[in-house]
């Protein structure tokens, strides 16, 4: 694929997004067109003086801040996937499989339990990012120093198994309206979305996905193998701690924001990875959109199609995720 | 003489086994020495030392004067480039892609220099026609092959070389020997790993004979490959005779 052509595939993806986000924005129960999206722009800037209607609200304080962090959480989580994916050489690296998103759950908890009453949105975020680092971290030093192996995606399977377990425990046992729902930390969810948690998740985000883009051509070099990155100048611990501190940001700003969702981290960059190519420059940008736009498509699936009944996210991830992780592979192994 | 890659008195230990013992090598700019040796005689384990891989139990190598375990990864990168038997692992980008990588310790250069200094790289080992072909679709030889190009494209003065011709058809590794010829030719101190005896009576300045651990002989190519001396270290028997053709000598075996 030429340079043009992936900057082409960027843009493309990126209306697909801008697209798919009005779309989202006007489907729902309360029926909304485009002459009352204008008319709830006008009445946010205040251009127009008469009272809010229903629909101004519905789109300003629900649909909007939902379909926001949809996309905020999706680039997350499929940006951190193909970091992940890339710097350990394997596909099935994944912020859900390799216990990341678990832990930032289980952080994202703690912070809460934390937070003054009210529940300030940036304890559950700060507490999501610092304990998603730390899993991240430490499952690299365990992997390294204490298994000695190596094997980034086995050990961290061994924590996550037993992570996404205590969590579990944890919200069951600790029955308070505080805490959102068992269903939430397994399957996610962006009912809840408000403007003050997408304030406080979307700067992790963003910070985790620049310290990512940063590490573009250190991730290149990896997929010699770390001895041979070594040979061309890469500091392999700096970097692999550099983009595991990424990870842990952006992971931990998703997980805060729309609970534990899986299969975005890992079937994007997956398929992506296949068209737009390995490169990490094009492939981490591709895929923060991708992934922004499969969170999108599924949230508004899922509070459409059986509406008033909202399905869980990340049944619907897993369920069109997995259709898909086959097909890709069946690809290759026919290619 | 000017020793760009000098080890003094390099001794490496796993346990009560010793891998290397007390080895010194010196290799000058323009030079090519050849490590030779049966399997296990510690060819590898003395590329990795001299590459700062592996920290030896004692002794100091260095690479124009800069101790190599105590040189930063990025320093390192500017003073050698290293290619192991397997030439670069199978990946998804394109063999230019790699070839380029060589080029990510000098980011400083200019977009032109490097273009020019990849396509050279690409041509002198035959790898130009593959440039746009995935490394996920090479063939063992040709991975090897690409895996020189990028050390060519690393412009270091010292090359390290694991077995650079172990999956290469006899025209292939004479290349690969008049490249290495070229490079040093240009300046460049080069250390190979090699089990074709006769590569390196061809090809090489001068050869070092390691037997588990330790250095047998150390020369010229004359004095080092020896009837005897073969025969003995590698269990074989062998004879040395003039090359009918050309200023070198040949290594043939014989029944046991």
């Amino acid at each position: 694929m030429t340079k043009r052509a992936r900057i082409a595939s960027l843009v493309a993806l990126g209306s697909a997004l801008v697209v798919l986000m009005v779309t989202a924005l006007l489907a729902g129960a309360v029926t909304a067109g485009w002459a009352d999206l204008v008319h709830m722009l006008r009445w946010r800037v205040g251009l127009s003086d008469g009272p809010a209607l229903l629909t101004d609200s519905v789109l300003w304080a629900i649909r909007l801040p939902r379909v926001l962090a949809g996309a905020a959480v999706g680039a997350g989580l499929a940006a951190a996937g193909s970091a992940l994916q890339g710097a350990f050489r394997n596909e099935m690296a994944d912020p859900h499989l390799v216990g990341v998103a678990p832990a930032a759950g289980l952080g994202a908890v703690a912070g809460i339990a934390l937070s003054p009453p009210g529940i300030h949105p940036l304890y559950t975020m700060l507490g999501a990012a610092a304990i998603g680092i730390l899993a991240a971290l430490g499952t690299r030093w365990i992997s390294n120093r204490v298994v000695a192996s190596n094997q980034f995606i086995l050990v961290g399977l061994a924590f996550g198994l037993a992570l996404v377990a205590l969590l579990g425990a944890i919200v069951l046992a600790w029955d308070s309206p505080r805490v959102p729902t068992f269903t939430f930390w397994v399957f996610g969810g962006l009912a809840g979305s408000t403007w003050a948690a997408l304030l406080a998740a979307v700067p992790l985000i963003l910070a985790g996905y620049a310290i990512i883009t940063v590490s573009s051509r250190s991730l290149d070099l990896l997929a010699l193998g770390e001895t041979q990155a070594r040979h061309l100048g890469v500091n392999i611990e700096r970097v692999i701690a550099t983009i595991l501190v990424g990870v842990g940001l952006a992971v931990g700003g998703s997980v805060g924001l729309g609970g534990v969702i899986g299969f975005v981290g890992l079937v994007v960059p997956l398929s992506l990875r296949r068209s737009i190519g390995p490169a990490h420059r094009w492939l981490v940008p591709a895929s923060a959109l991708g992934g922004a736009i499969m969170v999108v498509a599924v949230d508004t699936l899922a509070r459409t199609v059986a509406a008033p009944v909202e399905i869980p996210i990340g049944l619907l991830t897993a369920a069109l995720g997995a259709p898909v992780l086959v097909w890709f592979l069946m690809r290759d192994g026919r290619a | 003489m000017n020793s760009s890659l000098r080890a003094d008195g390099i001794t490496h230990r796993i346990g009560s086994s010793s891998l290397i013992e007390d080895a010194t090598l010196a290799a000058g700019a323009g030079e090519i020495v050849a490590l030779v040796g049966p399997n296990g005689a510690g060819k590898t384990t003395m590329l990795r030392i001299l590459a700062g891989d592996l920290r030896p139990s004692a002794g100091r190598a260095s690479i124009s004067d800069v101790d190599v375990s105590r040189a930063t990864v990025h320093q390192l990168a500017e003073l050698r480039a290293f290619l192991g038997p397997q030439g670069v692992a199978p990946n998804p980008f394109t063999v230019r892609e790699v070839v380029a990588m060589g080029r990510h310790p000098h980011r400083r250069t200019t977009a032109q220099d490097e273009s020019a200094i990849i396509e050279m790289a690409m041509r002198s080992t035959d790898v130009a026609h593959l440039a746009a072909r995935s490394m996920a679709s090479l063939s063992t030889g040709e991975l090897q092959r690409v895996g020189l190009a990028r050390v060519l494209a690393q412009q270091t003065p010292v090359l390290l070389l694991d077995e650079p011709t172990s999956a290469l058809d006899i025209g292939h590794q004479e290349t690969v020997m008049g490249v290495l010829r070229s490079a040093a030719d240009e300046g460049a101190t080069i250390v190979a790993a090699l089990h074709d005896l006769n590569l390196a009576a061809a090809h090489a300045n001068r050869i070092v004979l390691l037997d588990r651990g330790r250095t047998v002989a150390s020369g010229a190519p004359g004095d080092v490959l020896t009837a005897s001396g073969l025969s003995a270290v590698y269990g074989q028997p062998m004879t040395v005779i003039p090359h009918p053709h050309r200023d070198c000598l040949l290594v043939l075996t014989l029944d046991r």
